[in-house]
C-alpha cells in the first residue's frame, strides 16, 4: 500500500461487518466440530437447536454432551472473551492516546492473577471467577487512586500508575506461587496465568456475554465520543466533550469488561493489542466502525486460537495465551515495521 | 454586538500566566493577538475556548456568557485551531474535518445528512478539496494547518480562535488563509488570531491586542496600537512604522534589536 492513500479501505464498515459476522458463525460451527470426537456441522446445529427448543435433532447422549456441555460453551466463551478484550483494547488506546495500551493497562490482569492464585494456592474459599474479578477491580481502584493522587487523570499518569500496580501485584503473585505451589498446582496456576478457556462452562458464557451486552453495547453506542480524543484533551474539550467525565466512565467501562473476561479465562494477551490495530487498517480510525468490527475480529481470532490451543498437542492443552502470544508478537512486529516505514 | 473579555486570569503552580486580561471588539471583527514568545497568547485563546479553566473572568459573545453555556453549546459557537495539533492515529483528512461536526450531533447518532456537504465545503474553502482521502499525518505542515482550519470551519462557529494560523505556511498560503479569515469575518464570524508577523497583522486585522508577561499591554484599532514605541517596548526591537502607500495601513520595517543598536 502506498502510504499516502488508503487503498486497503476499499470496503465499507458495513461490508466488513457482514463479512466478519459470517466468518464468525462459520468459525464457531467449525470449531465445535474440531476435536477427538468426530462431530459434523449438522450435529452442532442439530443439537443446539434442540436444546433451544427450536426443532433440531436429538444426538446420542455422549455426543450431545460433548457438543452442548463441553465444546459449545467453550467456543462461545472464546468468542465473547475475544470480543470483549478487543473492544476494551480500543477504548484504552483511545482514552490514553497510546497505541500500546491494552485491556490490562490498569493493572487488571495482575490483580486478577493475584486473586486467582490466592484461591488456587492459598485455599481462599471463594469461587475462582469471583476472586479474579475482585482482584482486577481492586487493582483498578488502587491504580486510579494512585494516578489521581496528584491531580487530574492524565493519560501518562494512568499508564505509569497501571505499570506500578501491575508490577507490585505480579511480584506478590510470584511470591505466593514460589512459597506455596507444589506438584500439579504449578501447572494449574500457570495455565490460569497464561490464560485458558479449558474450564469454560455455560456460566462462563453467561458472564462474558452478559458483560458484552451490558457494558460493551453502550461503549459501541458512545463510540463517536472517542473520535474526539484524536488530537488530545484540549481539542476534545473544544469540540464540547466533557473530557474528565468521559475518561473516567470509559476507563471504568473498559475495566469492567476486561474484569469479566479475565474472571472466566485468565489474562489472555495480545488480543486487545493486535486486533484493534489490524481493524484500523481495514476501516480507519472512526470508533463507530472500529469498536464493533474489533469485537468481531477479536471473537474470530480467539475462537481459532483456542481451537489450536486444545488440538495442537493432542490430548495436552496449551494455554491459549501462549498461542495468542506466538501469533500476536510477530504480527505486532510486522505492524510496527509497517508503521515505521510509513512514518 | 460585541466580543467582550473581562478579568480573564489563569495561573498554574503559583505562577500567573494570564493576568486580568480584558478587551472588547465588535463581533465580526478580526482581532490580532500580538506579543513575544511566552507572553500568554495561546493560554488566553485556550481560556476563551474553555479548554483551560479560567480562575477568574468572563467571555461574552453578543452578551452571552460563554462560560455559563453547556460544553456542547459552547462548542457550537466557539472553535479553536491549536498551535500545533498532532495525532498518532492514521486519520484521513476527511475524518479530521468531520470532527468539527461533533458538537452538532447527538453523541449517540451517526453522521447527519448535511455533514458530508459541510465537510466538503470546508475543505474547498481552504483549497484542500483534493486531499480528502489523504492521511493527515502524511501532509506537510502547511497542509495540516489548512486541514485544521477546515475542521474549525466545519464546526460553524461564531467565534473562531486561531493560534498562529499562518505558521508553516508559504507566503501565498499565508495570504490566502488570512483572506479566508477576512471573508469569514465579513459573514459575521468573530475572529481572534495569535500572530507573529506584525505586517500581516497590520494588513488583515481590524483590531490588535498586545500581550506581554501575561498582561494586555495595549488594545485597540490597528493604527492606534502598532507604533514604533510599542514595538520597542514589547519586542525590544527598533522599528519604523510607515503608512502603506496604497492601503494606508501601517507597515513595519525593522532596524535591529534594541541591545544590538547601542
Ligand atoms: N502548564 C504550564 N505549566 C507551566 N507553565 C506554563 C504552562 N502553560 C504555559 N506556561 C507558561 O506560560 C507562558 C505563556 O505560555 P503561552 O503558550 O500562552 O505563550 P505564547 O504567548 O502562546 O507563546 P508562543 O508565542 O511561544 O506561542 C509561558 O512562559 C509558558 O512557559
Ligand atoms: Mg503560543
Amino acid at each position: 500500500m502506498s502510504q499516502t492513500d488508503i487503498a486497503v479501505r476499499r470496503l465499507s464498515g458495513t461490508a466488513w461487518g457482514t463479512l466478519l459476522a459470517a466468518a464468525l458463525v462459520l468459525s464457531i460451527t467449525a470449531a465445535v466440530t474440531i476435536g477427538p470426537a468426530s462431530i459434523s456441522a449438522f450435529d452442532v446445529w442439530g443439537s443446539a437447536l434442540k436444546h433451544l427448543g427450536l426443532g433440531g435433532i436429538r444426538l446420542p447422549g455422549l455426543l450431545d454432551g460433548i457438543v452442548w456441555d463441553l465444546r459449545l460453551p467453550r467456543v462461545l466463551t472464546a468468542a465473547c472473551v475475544g470480543a470483549g478484550l478487543a473492544m476494551s483494547g480500543v477504548v484504552m488506546q483511545a482514552i490514553t492516546r497510546n497505541a500500546l495500551a491494552d485491556p490490562y493497562l490498569l493493572g487488571l490482569s495482575s490483580g486478577a492473577s493475584l486473586g486467582a492464585v490466592a484461591v488456587l494456592l492459598l485455599g481462599v474459599a471463594i469461587l475462582l471467577p469471583v476472586a479474579a474479578f475482585a482482584g482486577a477491580m481492586a487493582a483498578l481502584v488502587v491504580t486510579l487512586a494512585l494516578a489521581t493522587a496528584s491531580g487530574s487523570l492524565t493519560p501518562t499518569k494512568t499508564v505509569l500508575a497501571g505499570l506500578a500496580i501491575s508490577s507490585l501485584a505480579s511480584s506478590v503473585t510470584s511470591f505466593v506461587i514460589f512459597w506455596s505451589a507444589q506438584g500439579d498446582s504449578y501447572r494449574e496456576v500457570l495455565g490460569w496465568l497464561m490464560g485458558s478457556l479449558g474450564g469454560a462452562t455455560w456460566q462462563s458464557v453467561v458472564i462474558s456475554a452478559g458483560a458484552l451486552l451490558v457494558v460493551g453495547s453502550p461503549i459501541v453506542a458512545a463510540g463517536r465520543i472517542l473520535d474526539g480524543f484524536a488530537f488530545g484533551d484540549a481539542s476534545a474539550a473544544s469540540l464540547g466533550i466533557n473530557v474528565p467525565a468521559v475518561r473516567w466512565v470509559m476507563l471504568a467501562a473498559a475495566a469492567l469488561l476486561t474484569g469479566a473476561m479475565v474472571a472466566v479465562s485468565g489474562s489472555i494477551g495480545f488480543v486487545g493489542l493486535i486486533l484493534p490495530h489490524m481493524v484500523r487498517l481495514l476501516v480507519g480510525t472512526g470508533h463507530r466502525a472500529l469498536l464493533p468490527l474489533s469485537a468481531l475480529a477479536g471473537a474470530l481470532f480467539l475462537v481459532w486460537a483456542d481451537t489450536l490451543a486444545r488440538s495442537v498437542l493432542g490430548p495436552v492443552e496449551v494455554p491459549v495465551g501462549i498461542i495468542t502470544a506466538l501469533v500476536g508478537a510477530p504480527v505486532f512486529a510486522l505492524l510496527l515495521w509497517r508503521k515505521g516505514a510509513a512514518a | 454586538m460585541t466580543l467582550r473579555v473581562r478579568g480573564l486570569s489563569y495561573g498554574i503552580g503559583g505562577k500567573q500566566i494570564v493576568c486580568n486580561a480584558g478587551f472588547e471588539v465588535p463581533s465580526g471583527a478580526v482581532t490580532g493577538v500580538l506579543g513575544p514568545n511566552g507572553a500568554g497568547k495561546s493560554t488566553l485563546l485556550h481560556l476563551m475556548a474553555g479548554t483551560l479553566p479560567a480562575s477568574a473572568g468572563e467571555v461574552r459573545l453578543d452578551g452571552e456568557d460563554l462560560f455559563l453555556l453547556r460544553r456542547k453549546d459552547r462548542a457550537r459557537r466557539v472553535a479553536l485551531v491549536e498551535q500545533d495539533a498532532r495525532t498518532e492515529l492514521s486519520m484521513t483528512v476527511r475524518e479530521v474535518v468531520l470532527l468539527g461536526r461533533t458538537p452538532h450531533r447527538s453523541m449517540l447518532a451517526g453522521d447527519s445528512a448535511g455533514d458530508p456537504a459541510i465537510t466538503a465545503a470546508a475543505l474547498a474553502a481552504v483549497g484542500m478539496q483534493d486531499f480528502g482521502h489523504r492521511l493527515f499525518n502524511t501532509l506537510s505542515g502547511g497542509e495540516r494547518q489548512r486541514v485544521q482550519l477546515a475542521r474549525s470551519l466545519a464546526q460553524e462557529p461564531r467565534l473562531l480562535l486561531l493560534d498562529e494560523p499562518t505558521n508553516h505556511l508559504d507566503i501565498h498560503a499565508q495570504l490566502s488563509v488570512l483572506s479566508l479569515v477576512r471573508r469569514l469575518s465579513a459573514d459575521g464570524v468573530t475572529v481572534v488570531a495569535a500572530l507573529h508577523d506584525l505586517n500581516l497583522a497590520a494588513e488583515f486585522c481590524d483590531h490588535l491586542m498586545v500581550m506581554a508577561g501575561g498582561q494586555v499591554v495595549a488594545a485597540g484599532p490597528v493604527g492606534d496600537v502598532l507604533t514604533a514605541e510599542l514595538i520597542e517596548r514589547v519586542y525590544a526591537v527598533k522599528a519604523e512604522v510607515f503608512a502603506h502607500p496604497v492601503s494606508g495601513r501601517p507597515v513595519v520595517a525593522y532596524s535591529g534589536t534594541v541591545d544590538a543598536v547601542v
